[in-house]
């Protein structure tokens, strides 16, 4: 005389639709993550740009440098040249020197990262009034020096590197030299450029 | 037995309550809010990185071009005739490799976009030619014959263009020892190879030292000329107002006057062309270069500077080794969100642009910088020496 249960047609539960709309909305929230990554990707295109124009901008200065190293003038070690003294004392084709900093004093004591074109005051006091080195301070380079031909051509590696994400930002700051192999955090470009002694000069 | 009423109950058809009505609907406004607002910000960042990445494409473009032109600023031609002890003969007007003049006192609306003064760049070069030289089979007169195979360099088109006759070229000539003219084109021929020339070049003789010898015979020839980069408003009529392009344009052998219809936009929307440490070799030895620098290009432009890279007797282009060039770029439309920050001070930062000032926001700015070497500049200065 037992009846069998009866199902009748019912709505959803107010359970079962929150599920779905909660499903939906992370879904869609997803999409969204996914378009702001990819404008995320065109900022990241930006840093790059302004990477490769600050490795640029240090090449030319070390070649500035090389205009003043010739045979009859400065030696490569001379104390004025930022850049060049710091090439191998031993001289022999392929010998490199260490990763250096190109810009070793910083805004601040623990903060060594640089604006689009470094910080240098010395070579750059013009362009600093306009592009201040505190802003946009991402920029940490290094540079290396390796002989191509021993006394008379040099090859420099520089190389820029710079956080992925705001997240780190203050991680890397003090610019160590290792800060390349962090893969997951920083992004780095690698800018090799020759630089000649100055050939085009008078003999004594 | 037991009765079962409970589930008679729970089984019949039923909506939802009010209550839970209510409170589905506040949770799915609640995240459709979250959604949209994310939806905004995207849309929002969206447009903003699109305006600078098109302001990032303009202006890399323009370094680029200004890059290779001021690179080769003296190339084949001169580096001042002044002071250049190779160039023999020289012309009536000096001419020089590169001058920076300040081409607007103010970039309008000035009062809503005060302390931005462009420069105008003139570089004179060999660039229609593109380095390439030819050589003569005589010069007789004032009419210069080139060797046979010419021809299979360049078309007529080229030819014309090289050595455009409409008062904007100068052929210039080495001569056997070295030497080098430059003078006026005045016409060309591409059919019989010929290039006449406004005056006769100098024949050498007992108290003529450098010049043509016998039939001139042998002798590089190639075209140089005078270009100029400045920023000049739109005045198209389909323009908006306040809109300053960079161009390029040729000028004709006085090294002032634009030559017509020789103008090339290079990028649109550009605020400020400008230069900064300019890094001077003061040895006058050519035995020991010894660097300088001049952090501004207002410190080198005859009318508030020393006039080291003007027009007047106190330019010496020759000891230009090195300068940083700037170029700002806007994006096309206004932000209305943004404050308008006017510059502070002359060579101080650019925030923002505002060129219509009857609309509320600004226009943002992208700012990008190339430090150009001056190659040619440098070894020609070794060769002035002997």
């Amino acid at each position: 005389m037992s009846t069998p249960p009866v199902h009748a047609p019912r709505g959803y539960t107010l359970i079962e639709l929150l599920v779905v709309v909660s499903v939906t909305t992370f879904g869609l929230i997803a999409l969204l993550q996914l378009q702001i990554g990819t404008l995320h990707s065109a900022g990241a295109s930006r840093d790059m740009q302004q990477a490769i124009n600050l490795a640029e901008h240090v090449a030319q200065t070390m070649r500035l440098e090389a205009l003043q190293w010739s045979s009859n003038s400065q030696a490569i070690d001379n104390s004025s040249f930022l850049y060049l003294k710091n090439a191998p004392i031993v001289v022999a084709e392929g010998q490199s020197s260490e990763w250096l900093n190109a810009f070793p004093v910083g805004a601040t004591k623990d903060d060594l990262r640089v604006g689009p074109v470094g910080n240098n005051t010395s070579y750059d006091q013009g362009i600093l009034t306009e592009l201040p080195p505190t802003q946009n301070a991402n920029f940490c380079v290094h540079y290396r020096w390796t002989w191509l031909i021993p006394e008379l051509l040099l090859r420099a590696d520089i190389r820029v590197s710079w956080s992925k994400n705001k997240a780190q930002h203050m991680l890397y700051a003090n610019c160590p030299v290792t800060m390349e192999s962090k893969l997951a955090d920083i992004n780095s470009i690698t800018v090799p450029v020759s630089v000649m002694k100055n050939i085009f000069v008078r003999q004594i | 037995m037991k009765p079962r009423t409970p589930i008679t109950h729970r089984s019949t058809p039923r909506g939802f309550t009010l209550i839970e009505l209510l409170v589905a609907l506040v949770v799915a406004i609640i995240l459709v809010t979250i959604v949209y607002s994310m939806y905004i910000r995207g849309a929002k960042t969206y447009r903003v990185q699109n305006m600078s990445l098109q302001m990032q494409s303009q202006a890399r473009f323009a370094l680029e071009h200004l890059r290779r032109d001021v690179t080769n600023a003296g190339f084949n031609a001169t580096i001042n005739t002044n002071i250049d002890q190779n160039m023999c003969q020289k012309p009536a007007n000096t001419l020089r490799a590169i001058t920076l003049t300040q081409d607007k006192s103010g970039l309008s609306p000035v009062t809503e976009n005060p302390f931005v003064s462009p420069l105008a760049i003139t570089l004179l070069g060999d660039y229609a030619g593109d380095g390439q030289v030819f050589f003569t089979t005589s010069v007789v007169g004032n009419t210069v014959t080139l060797q046979d195979g010419y021809k299979s360099e360049v078309t007529q088109t080229m030819f014309e263009e090289i050595f455009a006759t409409d008062n904007n070229r100068f052929l210039r000539i080495v001569d056997k020892d070295q030497y080098e003219l430059l003078i006026p084109v005045a016409g060309n021929s591409y059919d019989n190879g010929t290039i006449t020339l406004a005056t006769s070049p100098p024949v050498r003789s007992k108290t003529q030292a450098c010049g043509i010898q016998g039939f001139g015979e042998g002798l590089e020839v190639n075209s140089a000329q005078f270009i100029r980069y400045k920023l000049t408003q739109d005045t198209r009529p389909n323009a908006r107002a306040g809109k300053w392009d960079l161009i390029r344009e040729e000028v004709k052998n006085d090294g002032t006057t634009a030559v017509a219809d020789t103008m090339l936009i290079i990028a649109e929307h550009v605020v400020d062309l400008n230069a900064y440490d300019f890094a001077f070799d003061d040895d006058t030895t050519g035995l020991r270069p010894n660097i300088s620098f001049t952090p501004f290009s207002s410190d080198v432009l005859d009318s508030t500077g020393t006039g080291t890279l003007g027009a007047t007797a106190s330019a010496r282009p020759q000891d230009l080794r090195l300068l940083t060039l700037k170029v700002t770029v806007r994006s096309g439309d206004e932000d209305p969100e943004l404050l308008h920050k006017p510059r502070q001070a002359a060579n101080g930062p650019i925030w923002t642009f505002d060129p219509e000032p009857q609309l509320q926001g600004a226009c943002r700015t992208v700012t990008l910088t190339s430090r150009v070497l001056l190659q040619t500049l440098a070894v020609r200065n070794v060769k002035a020496g002997i």
